[in-house]
This record gives C-alpha cells, sequence and structure tokens, in this order.
C-alpha cells in the first residue's frame, strides 16, 4: 500500500477493489456476530451498517488516505505551488504590461509634456519648412526638435557594416532628458544648419564594434566613407522604439520643399495639448500655409505614438493571464477540496496549520510567480515589441501589491475549499469551469499551432522554375549619396569579383528574393503605350545580368532586358502570367509599356517563367538592375561553396566600403520555418497537447470518483462532458475569431483549420469520455 | 443530550490502532472490536472511521498489510506494525502521558478557602 508512489489509473481500481472487499467483509463479520447474539440476519446486517457509518463517504476516505504518502504530499504540494506560481506569473506580466504601458507616462523625464508633430494621411512627418516656422514661432514648446532615421555604411574594423542612423535636430535628448554614458552630445554649432561630421555611438555598437573601448571618444570612424569623429556612447533607453546604432547631426534645410522630418517637442510646464492645437491653428492662419487643411497637421501625445499600436495586445494578454490564474485556481482548489476522513470528521490538521499551509503554498507561488513574471517581463518586451522596452517605465509597486493580494485571496481559498466537503455544487462547478476553460485554451492553441505549423514545417511550394540547390543570396548596400554611374560601376565591380571565385558559377543582382515576399504590393502599368493604352496591376523587380541563369530560371521567349542606353531603348521582361494576363493568347514580345518612371516607354524582349510562389499568378515586370543603380541590391550568388565567409571575404577584399551581409540559402529562405520559429512552435505544440491531456484527465478523474463514490455502479457522466466539451469548443472558437482580428501576427483566420481543429478537439473528447463512461459503467 | 460515547479524537485513535497491533496481525473488525472490548466499550468508535486511519497509517509506512485468510473462511487484510509504527507509538504514549499527568494535575485542583 505505501509501496509506489504514483497511483496509475490501473493501480486505483486495483486498490477500490481492495477497500471494497475489505470493508463489506467488515460488515459480514459484524452481522454475524450480531446473529450470534441471537438477531434476525435482516437486523444484524442493518445494525453492521448503522455501527459501520457512511460507507460510500468511507470508501471515499480510504483512497483518499493513499494520498498521504510524503511523495505524493510533496509532489502534491510542489505542484500546487508550481502552478499558482505560473498563474501569478501570467497575471502579475500581465498587470506589469497594462500598468507600464497604458497606465504610466513613459520612462522619459517630464513625459507627459511630450508630443510628437506629424502632418498627412498618417500624421507622422512633417515638411521642414513647416517645423523650422513652428520652431521659431511657436511659444508653446521648451523645446521642438526634428528627426529623420536612415540606415549608412560603417567601415573598418572587419567587414563593412549596414547601420541604423538616427539623424537628429538640436536639442533632441533634452526632450527626452537623456544623458550620454560617455562623453557629450552633440552642441547646437555642431547640428542643423551646417552639421559637423561627429557621431554619437549606441551602447551596443560601441560594446560589439569597440569593445568598450573608454578611448573610443575623439577617434575617427568612416561612415558611407566619411570620416566622422565620436563624441559620445548613448545608454539603450536613447533608442527609443527602434534599434538605432549611431546618431548623427540633421541637416534641416527648410528651403526644401522636399525635406520631411519627424518632430517632437516639450511642450512649456502648464501648457495644455489643448493650448498648442489653438496655436498651431492661429499659426496657420497667419503663415497662410499651403493645403494646411489637406495635411491635417496636429499635435498627439508622445504616449499615444508608442501605447496604441500595441494596447489591443497588452489587453489581450491580460485577458491570457487572467485566464490562466482562473485555471490555476480552479486546479489547485479542486485538489485541496476536504479530504479529511469521513468527510465530516475532525480534520488532520489543526486550523492553524491548515492556515500556514495554504498561507506556504500561496506565498511560495506568489514569489515564484513574480520571479517568473520579472524574468519574463524584458523577454516579453524584446519578442512581442521589439524595443519598446525601454520606453515604458517599470511598474513594480503597484504589481507586487496585485500579487500580494492574489495570494491572500488565494490562501483565503485554499482554506475554503478544504471545508467543501463531497458532492458540494461548488466542487461539479470547478470542474466544469475547468473543463471549459481548458478546453477554450486548447482548442486556440491548436489553431495557432496548426495553423503556424502548415507554414513552418510543410516543405515549401514547389517552385518547378526555380533551381534551389546552390543558391545563395545576400544584401548589398553602398554608401549612401554616391552618384548613379559610380554606383554602378562598383556594383559591377563588385559582381565581376565574385565572379571570379572558385566554384562560383553565377551570380546576379536583383531588388527583392521574390519567393520571400510575404506582400507583394502591385502598381500600375500602362499596356500597349501608343495603341490600345490601358492600365494594367503588376509587381515591379529588378533584374541584373545572368538573372535567369543564376536562379535557373526558364526563359520562356526572347532574351533577359539589357540596360538601355538611352530613354528610347529601355527594355523589360515579363513573368509568364503577365504574357497570359495582359496579352490572352498573343505574344508578348515587342509589346511597350509604361511602369510609370516618369512616362519612359518600355520594349517587352523576353518573357520568364512564374517565380513568385505566394500568389502563383501574380504579374511581374522586371527590368535591367543598370537602369537604375540602386545603392542596396539582393546578391544572388550559385555554386557549390560556402558563400559565406568564401564570397563575402572576396567581396569585401575588392570594394571595402560595401557592405554585404552574410549570405544564406534560397532554400532556408523559403522555410517559413527558421530554427527560432520551430522552437517557439514546439513550445506552444507542447502546451496545446498538454491542455488537450489536461481535459482528457479531468474527465478520467471524474469518472474515477464516480467509481469510487458508487463502487462501480456510476451513471453514465457523459452528458456532462459534452456540454462542458461543447461549449469549451464554441469559446476558443470564438476567442480565435477574436485574437486573428486583433492580432496581424497570427495570420488571417484559416477556417479550414479552426474547423478542423474544433472538430478533431470534439471527437478526441467526446470520445475519451465515451471510454470512461463505459469503463465506470463496466 | 447524553453523551453515550467518547469521540475519539483522530491522534488518539491512531494511537490506540498502533497499541492494539502490537497484540499481533489483525484485521479491520479484529482491531475495531479489540479496542471497544478492551475499554469495556467506554471507546465506542464508529466502525468504518477506523479504515481511513488504518490506509493513511499505511501509507505513511507506520503499517504495512497482507491478505490472508478470516474467522469466516473470506479474504482478509491483516495489518502488522512496523518498526517505524513502533517507534511512533512510543512517542505517542510518552506525549499523551505528560498530557494526561497535566490535564490530572488541573483537574486535581481544589478551591482555596480564604
Amino acid at each position: 500500500m505505501g509501496g509506489s508512489p504514483w497511483l496509475t489509473p490501473r493501480r486505483r481500481r486495483a486498490l477500490a477493489q481492495e477497500v471494497e472487499e475489505e470493508l463489506q467483509l467488515h460488515l459480514a463479520l459484524r452481522a454475524a456476530e450480531n446473529e450470534r447474539d441471537g438477531m434476525e440476519a435482516v437486523d444484524a446486517l442493518a445494525d453492521a451498517h448503522d455501527r459501520f457509518g457512511d460507507i460510500d463517504a468511507i470508501r471515499e476516505a480510504c483512497l483518499d488516505a493513499e494520498d498521504d504518502h510524503p511523495l505524493r504530499l510533496a509532489s502534491r504540494a510542489a505542484l500546487r505551488v508550481g502552478m499558482l506560481a505560473v498563474g501569478f506569473g501570467a497575471i502579475a506580466l500581465a498587470f506589469a504590461l497594462v500598468q507600464s504601458v497604458l497606465l504610466q507616462p513613459l520612462r522619459f523625464q517630464d513625459a507627459d509634456r511630450l508630443v510628437r508633430f506629424g502632418e498627412g494621411w498618417d500624421d507622422a512627418r512633417i515638411q521642414a519648412s513647416t517645423f523650422a516656422e513652428w520652431r521659431d514661432r511657436s511659444t508653446s514648446f521648451e523645446i521642438l526638435t526634428a528627426l529623420d532615421a536612415t540606415e549608412i555604411i560603417l567601415t573598418g574594423n572587419g567587414f563593412p557594416l549596414p547601420i541604423q542612423t538616427m539623424r537628429i535636430g538640436d536639442g533632441f535628448f533634452d526632450v527626452f532628458g537623456i544623458a550620454p554614458i560617455l562623453g557629450r552630445t552633440f552642441t547646437a554649432e555642431e547640428v542643423e544648419a551646417a552639421p559637423q561630421p561627429v557621431v554619437l555611438l549606441s551602447e551596443a555598437l560601441w560594446e560589439t564594434r569597440y569593445r568598450r573601448s573608454p578611448t573610443i571618444l575623439g577617434r575617427s570612424i568612416p561612415l558611407d566613407g566619411e570620416p566622422h569623429t565620436v563624441v559620445g556612447v548613448m545608454p539603450g533607453q536613447a533608442q527609443l522604439s527602434h534599434r538605432v546604432d549611431v546618431w548623427t547631426p540633421l541637416l534641416l534645410d527648410p528651403a526644401s520643399s522636399r525635406q520631411q522630418v519627424y518632430a517632437v517637442g516639450q511642450m512649456r510646464s502648464g501648457v495644455l495639448l489643448q493650448d498648442v492645437r489653438e496655436e498651431m491653428a492661429a499659426l496657420t492662419d497667419a503663415l497662410a500655409i499651403p493645403d494646411a487643411a489637406a495635411r491635417r497637421a496636429g499635435f498627439h501625445p508622445l504616449h499615444d505614438l508608442y501605447a496604441t499600436p500595441i494596447r489591443s495586445t497588452v489587453l489581450l494578454l491580460l485577458v491570457v493571464g487572467g485566464l490562466m490564474l482562473v485555471l490555476v485556481w480552479a486546479s489547485v482548489v479542486r485538489g485541496t477540496f476536504d479530504r479529511s476522513p469521513l468527510g465530516r470528521a475532525q480534520p488532520v490538521a489543526s486550523s492553524r496549520q491548515v492556515w500556514n499551509e495554504a498561507f506556504a503554498v500561496a506565498g511560495s507561488g506568489a514569489v515564484l510567480g513574480g520571479l517568473l513574471a520579472a524574468g519574463a517581463h524584458r523577454l516579453t518586451y524584446d519578442v512581442m515589441f521589439e524595443r519598446w522596452g525601454s520606453l515604458f517605465a517599470p511598474s513594480g509597486g503597484a504589481v507586487i501589491a496585485a500579487v500580494a493580494g492574489l495570494a491572500l485571496a488565494t490562501a483565503v481559498g485554499l482554506v475554503m475549499a478544504q471545508r467543501i466537503t463531497a458532492g458540494h455544487a461548488l466542487r461539479r462547478w470547478s470542474e466544469r469551469v475547468l473543463t471549459v476553460a481548458i478546453t477554450a485554451a486548447t482548442v486556440v492553441l491548436l489553431v495557432v499551432v496548426v495553423q503556424q505549423h502548415r507554414a513552418a514545417w510543410s516543405e515549401p511550394v514547389p517552385v518547378p522554375s526555380l533551381e534551389e540547390r546552390d543558391l545563395f543570396l545576400s544584401v548589398v548596400t553602398l554608401p549612401g549619396g554616391l552618384p548613379e554611374e559610380t554606383v554602378q560601376e562598383r556594383m559591377e565591380g563588385l559582381l565581376h569579383q565574385v565572379r571570379a571565385v572558385p566554384g562560383v558559377a553565377s551570380a546576379s543582382l536583383g531588388w527583392t528574393f521574390p519567393i520571400a515576399v510575404e506582400r507583394i504590393v502591385a502598381q500600375p502599368v500602362v499596356l500597349d503605350v501608343g495603341a490600345s493604352e490601358r492600365s494594367f496591376a503588376a509587381t515591379i523587380d529588378l533584374m541584373g545580368e545572368t538573372y535567369t541563369e543564376t536562379l535557373g530560371l526558364t526563359l520562356l521567349e526572347g532574351r533577359e532586358a539589357r540596360e538601355g542606353a538611352d530613354a528610347s531603348t529601355l527594355e523589360a521582361v515579363v513573368s509568364a502570367a503577365f504574357a497570359a494576363q495582359a496579352w490572352p493568347g498573343q505574344s508578348a514580345l515587342g509589346r511597350r509599356i509604361d511602369i510609370g518612371d516618369d512616362g519612359l516607354v518600355r520594349t517587352v524582349v523576353g518573357v520568364v517563367d512564374d517565380l513568385y510562389d505566394i500568389e502563383a499568378d501574380v504579374p511581374v515586370v522586371s527590368v535591367p538592375y543598370g537602369d537604375f543603380a540602386l545603392p542596396r541590391a539582393v546578391l544572388f550568388v550559385r555554386g557549390a561553396i560556402a558563400a559565406d565567409p568564401v564570397v563575402r571575404r572576396t567581396a569585401f577584399a575588392a570594394d571595402p566600403d560595401v557592405a554585404v551581409q552574410p549570405f544564406v540559402a534560397v532554400a532556408d529562405v523559403r522555410m517559413a520555418g527558421n530554427p527560432a520559429t520551430r522552437t517557439r512552435l514546439i513550445l506552444l505544440s507542447v502546451l496545446a497537447l498538454l491542455g488537450l491531456a489536461t481535459v482528457m484527465l479531468t474527465i478520467l478523474q471524474r469518472g474515477l470518483d464516480q467509481m469510487r463514490r458508487r463502487g462501480g455502479d456510476a451513471p453514465a457522466v457523459g452528458r456532462l462532458e459534452w456540454a462542458d466539451v461543447g461549449m469549451g469548443i464554441v469559446l476558443g472558437v470564438g476567442a480565435v475569431v477574436v485574437a486573428t482580428h486583433e492580432l496581424v501576427w497570427l495570420g488571417d483566420l484559416d477556417r479550414a483549420t479552426v474547423g478542423a481543429v474544433a472538430l478533431g478537439t470534439g471527437l478526441v473528447l467526446t470520445a475519451t469520455s465515451w471510454l470512461v463512461n463505459r469503463q465506470v459503467v463496466e | 443530550m447524553p453523551r453515550k460515547r467518547t469521540d475519539l479524537l483522530q491522534g488518539t485513535l491512531d494511537m490506540l490502532i498502533l497499541k492494539v497491533l502490537t497484540l499481533g496481525p489483525m484485521h479491520g473488525y479484529a482491531i475495531a472490536r479489540r479496542i471497544q472490548q478492551t475499554t469495556d466499550d467506554v471507546l465506542k468508535i464508529e466502525e468504518g472511521s477506523l479504515y481511513p486511519a488504518l490506509y493513511r497509517m499505511a501509507a505513511r509506512g507506520l503499517i504495512e498489510a497482507d491478505w490472508g485468510i478470516s474467522e469466516n473462511n473470506r479474504r482478509a487484510k491483516f495489518y502488522n506494525l512496523t518498526r517505524k509504527g513502533n517507534a511512533r507509538l512510543k512517542e505517542d504514549i510518552a506525549l499523551w502521558e505528560r498530557f494526561s499527568l497535566a490535564a490530572g494535575q488541573v483537574l486535581a485542583l481544589q478551591p482555596e478557602r480564604s
């Protein structure tokens, strides 16, 4: 009896039979003794039952007594603490996010006075001239500053590195109250009117590229080939919402009608947003800014810029955290229901012990949960909201108070649960809530997992036109500001060197990697220019020399497009889908099209096989890379070689100013499931299967309880479970519909997946219920 | 309400079971009868309450059980005291004696006459 610490369903069943046999023996012996004392047989048995007490309760108490094995007691306590830790951790994390993202100001000084100024359809940027007028005339602001973002190339010290750059105006860091961790920020003389070649490094770049060298200040580093003097290093908090590697001075040109900048400012103390808007309206009238109404210029609290996009996700996390806590509560309380012998005798432990145990379990769970939440807090920001964690102030005190309150409520609940006896309605309802909630959560998880698995694990859709083997790609970037001829010359020089690498069969340039493009943006193309002109939507791509050969793409008709010598000799190649849709049943060759590049007309000289696998019939028109000579392109290399680092080193040796990002195999790019995605999916799958197993075990447990209480003569319990499971499935599907509507990253709702998961879950759980019922009845 | 029965505290019941088992292996019914007979039916326990206590003590390793044949030739589970159970019994008896001594001293108090 006290042997094995683990009670399997089979062992429980055998135990139930032993208990039954033993209790029946007792009754028989007592009845026999009564008869020897002169009682009639019927009275003797009735007296035996009377002396014995409630046999159902005693049977259950005997089976519960088995749980008193020290290992079982310890594992049950550990399980309770662990479950509470997960529940408290989830809700603490959700509380912390809601508190810091939605309820508290940003973590900058005087954050409630920070605003952004934007115009246009998205209220994002403003014209430099408008900004300059505003800054000069407005009296509402302590500081008003402009910024812009770009990518430049850092050379020296290894491979050229494309780095994220923020160009900032005067007083930028003063707006946020951020000080450098080394050196200084820019002076007024160094920015805007005549920017100096000075630079501020991010702490991350200082660490990775310069090993936190204290002598970095004053050192000259080449950015886009130009030497810049490092004047300071900024802390991580200065990155705001996106990765920034370096900050350089912004050249503000109010005379330019094309320069657009982002603008942020700090209102003067006591000034309200309404005051700023009224001042803006007055200034707009006074300045007679053209198209002012159309541009819908406006000021908004900076908090809105960062909090609004993630508000729904944070609230959803709060719902998920709350749901997890309810699940945990239901499970833990269920395991704490009164197990005292006979259900009405004195509890084994004294009242003080019961309270102490409840506080110990709830307290340990809360402390562990708090630690889990603290560990997951930063991770959640990094995984879900990129770098936004540095924007929001931590919210320790409120969360600790909330978790402490929940722990207290849990302790009281645990003590109360010990007084809820067998057959109490609360037991039944907690089990039903548990089944409904876990079924719903399982359906949600399964839908997400199945939907993501299909993308991550299924073999990529075969593209017969693409020969993937030995095909690699990288992104190459030249320094900005170079003349078009120079860009083309250096890109060609780079290609020449790469093609000369032993093992490289061919190499070419493109604009994108069409297979991996998730959202293809079509733009209007004018067909048959000069004849029956009509508009047609197509995707535009760039195609370098030997593009078809490098990608193993079949040229169905004609030849590759060549760079035009002048505006009258421009060429293009169209995809088979383009040709079939634009000129059904006719040849595409010799057709004249306008892709919208300033009214220039191109002649179609070739038709290539369709390459895009996202939408099989997407029409594509490819124009020569040389016609545009963009400083950023995709470099394709074919060859049975290790493209990285061999080709990359060669490229670096040939042109140290060109940034060549690490090569990846095309086959890997096409697999949506990279290792990180797959790991995440495995975890989600395990959670989903655990949820399913939990519901099955709950059903099984309910069946065993019935067996115990009724001694095998149990009514079917299936109907109740089917109702609970059905409700759980309906709730789960509803949650999926809401979640896919709110969370774009989940992807579009796949009705077939939802239907299959709902049906499969229902079938599995119904089958489990049926089997358990059969066992109970037998 | 007349108090014909003496309710047994849980810990006391455990101690009595352990003590009875020092006489040798017994099945549940025999244990219950022995307690009632020895106390001249003063300690009448609700017989069923014995079994959860037996199962709990077995789970804790204080007693162990083997199947045998009862006096009416039916299969019965016979309980034995383990070494751990014996040690626990000694502790419980010592505790009980201290408790009853203390309680006796309190009950022996006489009101002081001024």
